[in-house]
């Protein structure tokens, strides 16, 4: 049985709890619980109270329990927490590459995942997952649940990473898929056609789905600092590899990776698509509330 | 092109040193599982064209580099496209002919003075750092090793005069060899230049396959010469030489008259009739002069048997005489000199074996042994002829009294009939011949033929052992005659033809032949063909063995014609012979004896050309000519003047500290003379054989040097082009790194 802890160190717990990830976009459904709901005037079911945290609107305070038991308690609505995110964790070959004593992207994007996966859990907001390759293979709808969470994270380390990557055809067919509108994280390195990739993602954009891409990259492919010649054997096509001095190519792949990085940057600009670029030497706990703080300032 | 070190060219194998690690680094890859492959082909698409030059470039450097070190340590010389090259530090190498013949006073001036400025104006081109060797054809080098001071070979060059001997080519050839085997020719580019008029004397055919075999030998050792014949003389045929003097060899006494013809020869394809002939005795002309017809090609001696020159001298001493046709444009041979020595008093010690009291008093008795000896050797004073004097002054003693005291200042020695001598006698007399005395030796009853045999016979003191006595008194025929004379031996000349020797020798000593290299020679014989006469050189002296007596004893026929000039010409020829010679060949050292007293002292020798000789410079009363000085240096008990420097024919007066004078004549071989030179053909023919290039004047020369190949050491060009390389593999190794940064 896999464990959430198996993924997330105390620490990362620790400073996960003190973040909260606030959802741009409104979604549909009442605005019962941190989340504006467009659809004003509905009532919803009393749920229970919880204590109040930091960040909590005093507003939302139920100053009777306050009176009864001098303690600060929140009431909760059974219909407030009604942001439905799916995790998209690219699980193609590609993903399988870590620099020596780092993570793989996968490895990484999974720890990342499992987190977001947490904190949305612990927001009470419904979270799915999807892992593909060049298909689908995963296919979990968004749910509000510890065990829920737990099949995710089971369903996460169950994928592999191998086989071709195609992020354009697998988002095109996963847009039809996810119909309520949402948050989509994106977890990839994102290697394939750019121009498709962010075509894919502006159908999303188009079904109103708030989308969040995690740029995952191994820091040899950002700065590619090998010196030997080296034989590059593709992950994902076995038969596919390149022989050559790395000094000699350096400045062009650099070149290369800049011209796609920039595409990235522009697509993603372009379709308003949040997209943060994570190295997986970088704490990815940092990087996540990096990246939080920031959405939450944006609010 | 060429290598100098063609085993290090192996060194260019390191070329494969880059590629291989090249290779070795591409076979040697690191394997690396990798996603983004997408952009490493991007970054092919975008890099690998350029990537392959640059690699390349940087891989043509990294070969060339070890390609350019191992070409310049193995020392490579281009030999081909020298003109591309310029001027380069050169080693030439002058074959100057000296000989008389490039004396030629011809229309365009003397052939030796354009050959002289040619040689001149070539070493002027020569770059800085060159240097030149001078080889005179007449024989030896200017130098002792190649000079690279220009400036100081072209004032030798300047001060250089012609008017020496026969061009000896093959020397000179072998000397170039002599140059190149002992590395004097250090500058690769190496020039041998013969400046030469072609005279077919100096280029027999005969010589040319051992001139071809030099060059080819420096062919073979890599010598990398090249060689040019410049033609200097425009092959003028005119020329008329005094070959030779007919003249007494022996000294003269004074008042005896010196009769001279000379050999004239016509080189040339004009009869000459009326041809004037000039005597000249010590620079003044004795007239009259003589004419005679010559026809082309002859040779005539004059002036006429019956009319030759004649001269009486008044004063003892050496004296110069010349036999002049200076009618053409060739001074060189037109005159031809002797010294002539005449003497008034030749002491002779006589050692009588058998003497009688007269003799020994000084009277004639006719009892002792030299008796006869004494009137034949002072004849005016023994007759009691008024007026006249002797030339030859003897002195008696007995065999007793002879030791190194009694010799005194005796020219001849001369030992009749003697018995035995005792161990000081025997070393005085041997101390004597090797100092240069005379010894004649006459034989008799009186000889101990053992003694003679043991104490004389070694060390050549008598010139061969005695063997046994012959006896013909008993004979029917009791006596034999000397053989008729074909010698040219100059004691016995005047007894060839009918002025034999008519002596009739009835006992006589045989002496043991040796047939072989005999060591001794031979004067006369006697009918049967044992010797009479014979001579032996010892060190410095010089010993005459007579096989019979000098009295009648043996010796019959003692009052005829023969018997006075006899003894007189063997005394002269001793007493003359181991003298130094006076007249002398090219080359062939002056010696002189001094005595030891003047050990230490310097004299002078004064070299007047034919035409400088007059009758002051004779007497060295001007300054003309050239003058050395010499030391006396000491040689057993006597001082010796030895003079090396007599290259040129002409007169050489030694001057001593005294100031008296001593003549010495230089002659040289008249096949200079002959100034046929070798056609175009022939020319073409001796250049082609030696492989060098046939041109005929300084321009033509620098046009031949302009286009000929010659080599250049390329090694420095080669260091700074693997510099060059290195700095560029660095800057290019960085550049790429930046890039690839």
């Amino acid at each position: 049985m896999v464990h959430l802890t198996d993924y997330l160190k105390p620490a990362e717990f620790k400073t996960l709890k003190s973040l909260e990830l606030m959802a741009k976009q409104l979604v549909e459904g009442m605005i019962t619980g941190q989340h504006r709901s467009p659809h004003k005037g509905f009532s919803t079911e009393f749920a229970q109270h919880r204590e109040y945290v930091p960040g909590d609107e005093i507003r939302r305070l139920d100053w009777k329990v306050f009176a009864k038991t001098d303690r600060y308690c929140i009431r909760e609505y059974e219909e407030e927490t009604n942001l439905r995110a799916m995790v998209l964790l690219d699980a193609s070959g590609s993903m399988s590459y870590g620099g020596t004593g780092r993570l793989t992207k996968h490895e990484y994007g999974i720890r990342l995942a499992a987190s977001l996966s947490y904190l949305l859990s612990t927001q009470r907001d419904s979270v799915g997952l999807v892992t593909f390759d060049d298909e689908v293979r995963a296919f979990i709808p968004p749910l509000s649940s510890t065990r829920h969470l737990r099949t995710m994270l089971q369903a996460m380390v169950d994928s592999t990473p191998g086989g071709e990557s195609d992020l354009a055809g697998v988002f095109l067919t996963l847009v039809p898929r996810i119909r309520r509108r949402g948050l989509l994280i994106v977890i990839s390195d994102c290697f394939g056609d750019v121009a498709h990739i962010t075509t894919a993602l502006s159908h999303f954009r188009s079904a109103n789905h708030e989308v969040l891409v995690f740029h995952v990259m191994d820091p040899d492919e950002i700065e590619f600092p090998f010196r030997d010649w080296t034989r590059f054997e593709s992950l994902e096509k076995t038969t596919h590899f390149q022989l050559l001095d790395p000094l000699s190519f350096r400045k062009a792949y650099l070149q290369s990776y800049e011209t796609y990085r920039q595409e990235i940057v522009q697509g993603c600009r372009r379709n308003k698509i949040d997209l943060i670029p994570i190295r997986t030497d970088q704490p990815f706990n940092e990087a996540l509330a990096a990246y939080l703080s920031r959405r939450h300032h944006a609010r | 092109m060429i290598f100098l070190n063609a085993m290090l060219l192996w060194g260019a194998a390191a070329v494969s040193i880059p590629v291989l690690v090249h290779l070795f680094n591409k076979h040697r890859y690191q394997v690396r599982r990798w996603g983004a492959m997408h952009l490493i082909e991007a970054s092919i698409k975008i890099q690998k064209r350029r990537m392959r030059i640059e690699n390349l470039l940087l891989m043509l450097v990294r070969c060339l580099i070890p390609l350019l070190l191992a070409m310049c340590l193995s020392r490579p010389v281009i030999t081909g496209a020298g003109a591309l090259w310029g001027n380069v530090e050169t080693s030439l190498v002058l074959l100057m002919d000296d000989s008389y013949s490039l004396e030629y006073e011809g229309t365009g001036g003397k052939p030796f003075h354009k050959a002289r400025e040619m040689a001149a104006q070539m070493v002027k081109d020569l770059k800085h750092n060159s240097d030149v060797q001078i080889v005179r054809l007449s024989g030896g080098k200017l130098y002792d090793g190649p000079r690279s001071n220009l400036n100081r070979v072209q004032k030798d060059l300047a001060e250089m005069e012609a008017g020496f001997g026969k061009a000896q080519m093959v020397p000179g050839f072998k000397e170039v060899a002599a140059m190149h085997q002992a590395g004097k020719l250090k500058n690769m580019r190496r020039e041998v230049v013969v400046l030469t008029d072609f005279q077919r004397v100096s280029w027999p055919s005969n010589e040319l396959a051992a001139l071809q075999a030099e060059v080819t030998h420096l062919q073979k050792q890599k010598s990398e010469m090249d060689w040019t014949l410049i033609q200097v003389g425009a092959g003028e045929m005119e020329n008329l030489s005094v070959e030779s003097l007919d003249y007494p060899k022996l000294p003269l006494a004074p008042q005896q008259t010196l009769r001279v013809r000379a050999t004239v020869r016509n080189y040339g394809s004009k009869d000459r009739r009326g041809l004037p002939v000039s005597f000249r005795v010590d620079g003044k002309i004795i007239p009259p002069d003589k004419q005679m017809d010559l026809g082309a090609g002859q040779q005539h001696k004059a002036p006429t048997e019956d009319d030759p020159f004649q001269h009486v001298f008044d004063q003892p001493g050496t004296h110069i005489i010349e036999v002049n046709v200076d009618q053409d444009s060739l001074k060189a041979d037109n005159s031809h000199l002797a010294s002539v020595e005449v003497w008034d008093n030749v002491p002779v010690l006589v050692i009588d074996g058998e003497p009688s009291a007269a003799s020994l008093r000084g009277q004639t008795d006719f009892k002792g042994e030299s008796d006869f000896l004494r009137i034949a050797l002072q004849p005016f004073r023994e007759l009691k002829i008024p007026g006249e004097k002797d030339l030859f002054n003897a002195r008696i003693i007995k065999t007793a009294d002879f030791d190194a005291a009694t010799i005194g200042d005796a020219r001849v020695v001369i030992m009749a009939n003697v018995a035995r001598l005792d161990d000081a006698q025997t070393e005085a007399l041997k101390q004597y011949v090797q100092q240069g005395g005379g010894l004649l030796i006459f034989l008799g009853d009186q000889v101990d033929k053992d003694w003679y045999n043991q104490n004389l016979s070694q060390g050549g003191y008598l010139p061969a052992p005695l063997k046994d006595l012959q006896d013909r008194t008993r004979d029917a025929v009791p006596f034999v005659r000397v053989a008729p004379q074909a010698s040219r031996h100059p004691a016995m000349e005047i007894f060839t033809g009918d002025a034999g020797i008519t002596a009739r020798i009835n006992k006589w000593f045989r002496l043991v032949e040796q047939p072989d290299n005999p060591p001794y020679t031979e004067l006369a014989r006697l009918e049967g063909g044992d010797f009479f006469l014979v001579e032996r050189k010892v060190a410095e002296g010089r010993v005459v063995l007579c096989t019979t007596t000098c009295d009648e004893e043996w010796l019959q026929g003692i009052l005829e014609p023969y018997y006075v000039p006899l003894m007189q010409q063997l005394v002269m020829y001793l007493a003359s012979s181991v003298s130094p010679p006076r007249n002398l060949n090219l080359t062939q050292p002056i010696t002189a004896w001094f005595p030891a007293a003047d050990v230490g002292k310097e004299v002078s020798i004064t070299y007047l050309r034919a035409d400088q000789i007059t009758e002051a410079s004779v007497k060295l009363a001007d300054n003309t000519g050239l003058v050395e000085k010499v030391k006396i240096t000491a040689q057993g008990q006597r001082g010796h003047v030895f003079f090396g420097g007599t290259q040129r024919p002409g007169l050489y007066v030694l001057r001593d500290a005294e100031g008296r004078l001593q003549h010495y004549v230089v002659n040289v071989n008249r096949e200079e003379s002959d100034l046929q030179q070798l056609d175009e053909k022939e020319r073409a023919q001796v250049a082609t054989a030696l492989g060098a290039r046939l041109v005929k004047s300084v321009d033509e020369y620098k046009n031949l040097d302009n286009k000929r190949r010659f080599g250049q050491e390329i090694w420095k060009w080669l260091l700074w082009a693997v510099l060059a390389f290195t700095f560029v593999e660095l800057i290019l190794q960085q550049w790429m790194s930046r890039n690839k940064a």
